[in-house]
């Protein structure tokens, strides 16, 4: 009996050892992840008051049947694939403002931009599985299509003509009415007026 | 639109990029080709693709003319010549003159062609099929899946002339062969199952019909001859050939066949095309209406009035629930000589809230994409050549597409006014748009937005046979008008200042330039 109780007395000063360690604050210890140095945040917190950002506007659908601009500040760069990728993937994440939507579900992604080497870019748009881009009427088609034309070539100046690929390919239409198969230029007239 | 003299016939359409891409013959890699993106699309070095195909490239003396060694033909490129050309074997006999949307130019990487082009010269006769994947820099070349098709063959007698019918089981790949006497509709990377059902000829203009698995030969009694074939797709894929006598070629119109169809001046013929079909349902409703099979209903409906009415002969891209291409459904107007276009839709938008009906015609941007590049090119061709008849062509043609346009123009703010004054719809004007089934189109053409699925009100009463039966009336009206301002004589105002791309355009906005219309 008298060894029984001395291994509980060791089970439980164990026990106890172990939660003590456990509940022990450790503030001096770094996060689970890399440890940063002091340097390097301080570099970090440069880097990121270095990056220049520009006053994009993105042309949602919206009332009427027009497209509504709404200014974001996004981060720029000198490389105008680079901007194109910032400001669809902008786009497709939807509006800030009431009453606009995004041009296409949100599973939609880019698969990539870009071009050759000249003034016609390719955005390259992704679905999930393969799937071909949403059936809709004209209205709805012409809204999709020119809310990224738009959005691309009246902030990229360096691109005259979008050409929208869907899943790597050249598609016809998107859904049997407005043509794809070339460079497309802004479509003015379906931007709404402000006052 | 500037012509030919006017033109530089040495320089190059504007290009925007140029890159090698990888060239891809049977799903293994067949060396590279240089590709440029030009406004109209991407243009590909022609010698690497035809060395990829065994096919021999011959460069003329001075470096300009190409010309491609094909068993049965040559077809001969030239840089800046907005047609090829295809002769017989022997160099000299001329067989055809194929109008090239997108014109050859030369580089550093040798005579470049469009897709189109290279389907043309290479894709028919070869029976391959190109793909160009932008993203992949690839060009694909494969050989379509041999199909072989049932097919049947019947003869139809009437008022001197035989028309004859070859019905397939599926849309056929083919080509139309002349020689004196003889037409012959070869398949293209198709085959017919044997024996094909056929008449045993007994006709005084078709002497003989002769069926291989890889074509149809009709020989033609010395005082007969015979219209292009005519491909009909609905209700089965059918070619129509009509054989007739020579001397009575100039009598033709006055068949009594064709006789109702000719009563009406101006308007004779009529396309119907109710838009997507198939696996291609167009817009879905709230309650689950598929925007296909209320344009079909429509269409019938409109085709039956329009038949009793007008006493016009009318011809539907589709009959049925099947998906035709874009450019079939153009094609069909095109080989019917259609008067007119008009593609049926119902729209959808984002929201519940949108309503109301709109017509559309095509953007004068889209046209001169299409149109005042292409005519200009060709311009710059005709100012190349001797041909005074080629010239004219080219000038009627471009003229041509003034014309529809602006006649698309008037009949869609016709359309538009009958929509809105008979169902009281809002009025969302008429408009312009690069819409592709349009593109094809030698024909005045308009599609038109009935109203939107996406509202649950305007879902629930296009549901209605009577709330339809008011839209066609309505279209109808706006036909009758528009023949009757064709048939009256009126003069045709052609805005040619007035549309620019996109903008709403009403009746109003017209004026410069007069022509008598046909």
């Amino acid at each position: 009996m008298t060894r029984n109780r001395v291994l509980i007395a060791i089970a439980i000063a164990g026990l106890v050892g172990v939660l003590a360690w456990l509940s022990w604050p450790r503030s001096n210890e770094s996060t689970t992840g890399p440890e940063m140095s002091g340097s390097e945040a301080a570099d970090d917190t440069e880097l990121s008051s270095q990056v220049e950002t520009w006053p994009a506007t993105l042309y949602f659908p919206g009332e009427g049947d027009l497209l509504f601009p709404e200014s974001q500040e996004l981060p720029t760069s000198l490389d105008p694939a680079d901007r194109v990728s910032t400001l669809v993937t902008s786009l497709l994440a939807g509006p800030r403002t009431e009453h606009l939507s995004a041009p296409l579900p949100a599973e939609i992604q880019i698969r990539k931009v870009y071009w050759i080497d000249g003034r016609i870019a390719y955005l390259d748009l992704e679905s999930p599985d393969g799937t071909p881009p949403p059936v809709s009427g004209s209205t709805r088609e012409m809204l999709t299509v020119y809310s990224l034309v738009n959005t691309v070539l009246l902030n990229v100046p360096e691109i005259e003509g979008l050409v929208l690929l869907w899943n790597g390919r050249q598609l016809r239409t998107f859904a049997g009415h407005v043509d794809t198969m070339r460079p497309l230029s802004a479509k003015l007239d379906l931007i709404a007026r402000t006052q | 639109m500037p012509l030919a003299a006017q033109q530089d016939p040495t320089s190059t359409p504007e290009l925007v990029s140029t890159a090698v891409a990888k060239l891809m013959l049977e799903g293994q890699p067949a060396g590279r080709v240089a590709v440029s993106q030009g406004v109209v699309g991407p243009s590909f070095a022609l010698a690497p693709i035809a060395a990829a195909l065994g096919v021999e490239l011959r460069t003329g003396p001075l470096g300009d003319s190409h010309t491609l060694i094909l068993e049965d033909r040559r077809i001969i490129f030239g840089p800046n010549q907005a047609v090829m050309l295809t002769v017989a074997p022997d160099g000299k006999t001329q067989r055809e003159i194929t109008r090239l949307g997108q014109l050859p130019f030369r580089d550093g990487a040798g005579l470049k062609v469009s897709l189109e082009a290279l389907e043309k010269a290479l894709g028919e006769p070869l029976s391959y099929r190109f793909i160009w994947l932008p993203s992949e820099l690839e060009l694909q070349i494969s050989r379509p899946e041999l199909r072989v098709l049932e097919g049947s063959i019947n003869v139809v007698n009437q008022y001197q002339e035989s028309v004859v019918g070859i019905e397939f089981s599926d849309k056929p790949r083919y080509r139309v062969e002349r020689s004196p006497g003889v037409l012959v509709i070869r398949l293209l990377g198709d085959r017919l199952a044997l024996p094909v059902k056929q008449p045993r000829v007994a006709d005084a203009l078709i002497t003989a019909i002769r069926v291989s698995e890889d074509r149809v030969r009709f020989e033609l009694a010395d005082h007969a001859d015979a219209d292009e074939p005519r491909l009909q797709l609905t209700p089965k894929p059918r070619l129509v050939i009509e054989v007739f006598e020579k001397q009575n070629s100039a009598r033709r119109v006055d068949n009594p066949s064709r006789q109702s169809a000719s009563q009406v001046a101006g308007i004779r013929t009529i396309a119907l095309d109710p838009g997507h079909g198939g696996p291609e349902t167009g817009a879905i409703g709230p309650g689950g209406n598929a925007e296909k099979d209320l344009n079909l209903l429509v269409a019938r409906a409109l085709r039956l009035q329009l038949e009793r009415r007008l006493r016009v002969k009318v011809v539907m891209t589709r009959t049925e629930d099947v998906d035709v291409p874009l450019e079939t459904r153009a094609a069909i107007a095109n080989e019917a000589r259609a008067d007119l276009f008009i593609s049926l839709h119902l729209n959808s938008s984002f929201g519940a809230t949108a309503h109301g009906a709109e017509t559309f015609f095509l953007s004068r941007e889209a046209s001169d994409k299409i149109s005042a590049d292409i005519a200009a090119q060709e311009n710059k061709f005709s100012s190349g050549t001797d041909d005074p008849e080629l010239d004219l062509r080219m000038i009627l043609w471009d003229l041509a597409q003034s014309y529809h346009l602006a006649e698309s123009q008037r009949f869609a703010t016709l359309v538009q006014e009958e929509l809105n004054l008979t169902l009281g719809l809002r009025d969302r004007g008429v408009k312009q748009a690069p819409f592709h089934v349009l593109m094809g189109a030698k024909m005045p053409a308009v599609l038109v937005e009935l109203g939107f699925l996406s509202n649950p009100e305007e879902e629930s009463k296009l549901q209605t046979p009577a709330y339809r039966a008011e839209l066609v009336d309505a279209l109808v009206r706006a036909i009758t008008r528009f023949k009757k301002q064709l048939e009256g004589g009126s003069t045709i105002e052609i805005d040619t200042a007035g549309a620019s791309s996109g903008g709403d355009i009403t009746g109003s906005q017209e004026a410069s330039q007069t022509r008598t219309p046909r």
